[in-house]
């Protein structure tokens, strides 16, 4: 099931709502209809696969508990070997699910060979629960987190719908404590809504409507220019951005009304003046989850430049891998390692000195042609793209080219503001508190009209995270 | 009274997705929107199979959307909306000069050589059956009317399609009755209206050295003012649209008729059943009878299928004039010659129309039974480019 879908809003949501208003006050059976609800959620999608992330959460759990047994016995070395057998075997479905095909067709094309593919298809969601499941036995081993004795506690927090399908990645330690000291108000409930409508909107209204132009552009044959190449490029870095933070935003909506306090998965990105500022903004919880279980354990900075670098190369190859079963992601990573270790190395000070609007627009260059690595996984077609927008190959522009450009004009601006956060502060500098919250309540009302009008138009809806 | 506004703000919203659920479980669906020109879904049937496939979780999501209460309402926001976002074509539609609406078509759309297959197909086929083969292709009117599409907009380059000079190319004279003040095409719908019909069928008829009546003598009418067509349900709600008027020839010989064969496809369910045909003229009427006009169709939306009730497999009309004997047209066709067909009469005994997308039956019992003088190809240019079924005719 999708959040901006007529479904979601209108039947799930609703009913799960209610039911968990009217029950909270007993903390387990709210979990449990939470844990029921998101079954539900899952299976309305993915109604075969369903077992797959069932049986992550029962092996998690008990290896959490088998972990933390040892631990109390102080059997470190079976405690090791149970979150070895808990690691293989994540990254094991993982890997066999999503890129089983991909090692094989890297095979063939090295190799020459026939292997068959298995066109597996990918359970939804998988690199998000895998990482989080396996975020809880590597805390528990550290002792970071005590293992969670209610298996329906757990089976909650490892299907919790909010985040299940595209994140923010949540980690166990995250939520431990609001598990079963979670409390609700009024307050939250708005908080969370309101946090909600603002990402469908972004979702619906944005990331969609630009995401089609996207697919338009990207499909052009003989007309494509490197005017019309730019544009695309642009459409898509807004359509990543709105889509991917909606998302969040939603999620991080949806558990506020359940009382959950989930982390900030994007801080306004595209208002970074450097590659490294760029990602402690995108994707928070992912760089997060790297950092804390591949790069400090590797050593991170601590043991000289070169193993740094090492550190970070490891970190980006398997952060681009994650994104999807592709070269062209790999490719992306790696993109991105080269500019963090220039940065780190010598462009960092370079940057510093210059104007802040080089940095910006530094900054959102090696970030949009990023993203045309990340859209295009056929190599042909991102090498033609590429070109063009250098270019090479295509008229520079044409009149098509401008009656485009003309014809977005005002989208295009719209969607730079509401991607910084001049929206917010201009907001707090204009109108007292009060206002500020009227004046909130009435936007996202106004919002979920125009998207409820969106979906219900059967607009272009595309699921981004398939390859997750 | 201190957290009136936040729990006033979570039951109005809350009530507000509430109510849309139940409606949806309770209301009753529409089977049909005009404004679209589609089928809705319907309410999905429940199988153990289908839920497995997800089939029916994909049925009731659409469900969900189409048949929510005022489904019109929320397109119609949501397609004004859209103009925030291009200013200048929604949904594939070009806002063209004083809102005439064009359908946005790119070459990658159509395939050339599935056109040339198609020539080369009838022109055998003439010539096994030794019957003269003309070909009429309608220009799309965003070819010809280039300048009032928004500057810039990619429009189809149809020169290669004419330039064999066996196809009649009526890019020029429609674009010479534009500047002499016609308007050969309607505003809201992708077909020719019936001035662009006239000079179509003048130039056929021209090219079979016919003495061409003017128009006038066909006696035109206007029998609609609020035709919104084909390119409006594709952003339907959209403001600040004019309305296409329809004109139909009620001078025309008398004592015509119709047969027809395989079904008529504007199976549009119209709003009023049946119309008061007391507000129609005699000529109209009789030609109602006579099976030549659908008048109950300009109670719908669809009301270009005024003309014979639509698009049929088969469809014969004799004319009993001695002034046309002897002389037997047979057409191929897509719904563009519905509304030339009707200029053609005077001059024809038997014209025999063909709509290969409802012909089932076999097309040599249908040549050998008119015995046609002619054979016209009439199509839209795209539309016959796109023709998949020709190998119809060979059976």
């Amino acid at each position: 099931m999708l959040f901006s879908s007529m479904i979601f809003l209108c039947g799930f949501l609703p009913v799960v709502l209610m039911v968990y208003y009217l029950i909270s006050r007993r903390q387990w059976l709210a979990n449990l209809w939470l844990f029921l609800a998101s079954l539900f959620f899952y299976a309305w999608g993915e109604p075969r696969y369903i077992f797959i992330m069932l049986f992550s959460t029962v092996f998690d759990y008990c290896n959490g508990q088998l972990i933390g047994v040892f631990r109390k016995r102080e059997k470190p070395l079976a405690a090791k070997l149970v979150l070895l057998l808990s690691v293989v075997g994540n990254l094991g479905i993982l890997g066999f699910f999503k890129y089983t095909d991909f090692v094989i067709g890297s095979i063939n094309s090295l190799t020459g060979s026939g292997i068959g593919l298995l066109e597996l298809t990918l359970p939804i969601g998988i690199s998000f629960y895998t990482f989080q499941t396996m975020s809880y036995t590597i805390d528990v081993y550290r002792g970071e987190v005590m293992p969670q004795r209610n298996i329906i506690n757990f089976g909650m927090y490892v299907c919790l719908f909010p985040q299940l399908i595209a994140g923010p990645i949540v980690r166990y330690r995250d939520v431990e404590q609001q598990i079963t000291g979670r409390r609700l108000d009024w307050e939250s409930v708005e908080a969370g809504l309101m946090r909600f409508l603002i990402g469908l909107a972004k979702k619906v209204l944005l990331a969609n409507q630009v995401g089609e132009i996207y697919e338009r552009i990207s499909g052009l044959g003989g007309e494509l220019s490197t005017g019309l190449a730019w544009l695309g490029a642009i459409c898509y870095t807004f359509q990543i951005y709105f889509d991917f933070s909606g998302y969040s935003d939603m999620a991080i909506g949806l558990g506020r009304m359940f009382g959950f306090h989930f982390p900030e998965n994007f801080d306004h990105p595209y208002e970074s003046r450097s590659v490294t500022e760029f990602w402690r903004r995108w994707h928070m919880t992912l760089s997060g989850w790297f950092r804390d279980y591949v790069y400090i354990p590797l050593g991170g900075n601590r043991k000289g430049l070169p193993r740094q670098i090492f550190n970070l190369l490891i970190v980006w190859f398997l952060t681009g891998l994650w994104h999807g079963a592709g070269w062209n992601f790999v490719l992306w990573g790696l993109y991105y390692f080269v500019f963090l270790v220039l940065e780190k190395v010598v462009l960092g000070k370079v940057l510093g000195r210059l104007p802040v609007i080089l940095q910006h627009l530094y900054t959102m260059f090696v970030v949009v042609i990023g993203w045309v690595l990340f859209a295009m996984d056929d190599f042909e077609q991102l090498k033609r793209y590429v070109l063009a927008m250098f270019g090479v190959g295509v008229r520079i522009t044409s009149d098509f080219t401008l009656y485009e450009w003309r014809s977005l004009a005002c989208f295009l601006v719209l969607l730079m503001v509401a991607a910084t956060s001049i929206p917010a502060r201009v907001a707090k500098q204009v109108c007292s508190e009060k206002w500020q919250k009227i004046f909130g309540r009435i936007v996202t009302i106004i919002l979920l009209f125009l998207s409820v009008a969106f979906l219900v138009s059967g607009s272009y809806n595309p699921f981004l995270y398939f390859r997750f | 009274m201190k957290k009136l506004g936040t729990k006033c703000y979570v039951i109005v919203l809350f009530a507000f997705l509430a109510f849309g659920g139940l409606s949806l479980v309770f209301g009753k669906p529409r089977e049909f929107s005009q404004n679209e020109n589609r089928y809705l879904q319907k309410r999905p049937e429940i199988t153990m199979e289908g839920i497995l496939s997800a089939q029916v979780q994909k049925e009731m999501e659409s469900y969900a959307c189409d048949q929510l209460i005022g489904r019109d309402a929320w397109m119609a926001v949501a397609t004004n909306t859209k103009r925030l976002i291009n200013r200048n074509e929604i949904n594939g539609v070009y806002l063209g000069k004083d809102g005439h609406l064009f359908q946005r078509l790119s070459d990658n759309q159509v395939s050339y050589d599935n056109y040339e297959k198609n020539i080369q197909l009838l022109r055998d086929f003439g010539d096994n059956h030794g019957i003269g083969v003309s070909f009429l292709l309608v220009p799309d009117a965003a070819i010809v009317l280039q300048d009032d599409l928004p500057k810039g907009a990619l429009v189809f380059d149809a020169d290669a399609y004419y330039a064999s000079g066996e196809v009649t190319d009526l890019r020029e004279p429609l674009q010479e009755a534009l500047s002499s003040g016609m308007d050969p095409y309607f505003w809201t719908d992708h077909h020719w209206n019936t001035d662009g019909a006239y000079i179509g069928a003048k130039v056929y008829l021209s090219s079979r050295q016919e003495t061409v009546l003017p128009q006038d003598a066909y006696g035109l009418t206007r029998v609609s003012d609020d035709f919104y067509g084909t390119t409006y349900s594709k952003v339907a709600g959209l403001c600040g649209v004019r309305a296409d008027e329809l004109r139909l020839p009620t001078e025309l010989p008398k004592h015509l008729t119709v047969q027809t064969r395989g079904r008529a496809d504007s199976v549009a369910l119209s709003e009023n059943s049946g119309t008061d045909s007391a507000i129609w003229s005699d000529s109209l009427q009789a030609l109602e009878k006579a099976g030549i006009y659908d008048l109950s169709k300009l109670t719908g939306k669809d009301q270009y299928a005024v003309y014979f009730g639509g698009n049929y497999g088969w469809l014969k009309i004799s004319n009993p004039d001695p002034k046309a004997a002897g002389k037997h047209l047979l057409i191929l066709k897509d719904s563009f010659a519905n509304s030339m067909v009707v200029y053609l009469l005077p001059y024809y005994e038997t014209i025999t129309m063909v709509d290969l997308r409802y012909f089932n039956g076999s097309f040599a019992q249908v040549t050998e039974a008119c015995d046609p003088t002619e054979l016209l190809v009439l199509y839209e240019l795209t539309n016959f480019a796109d023709e998949k079924n020709l190998y119809k005719i060979l059976e």
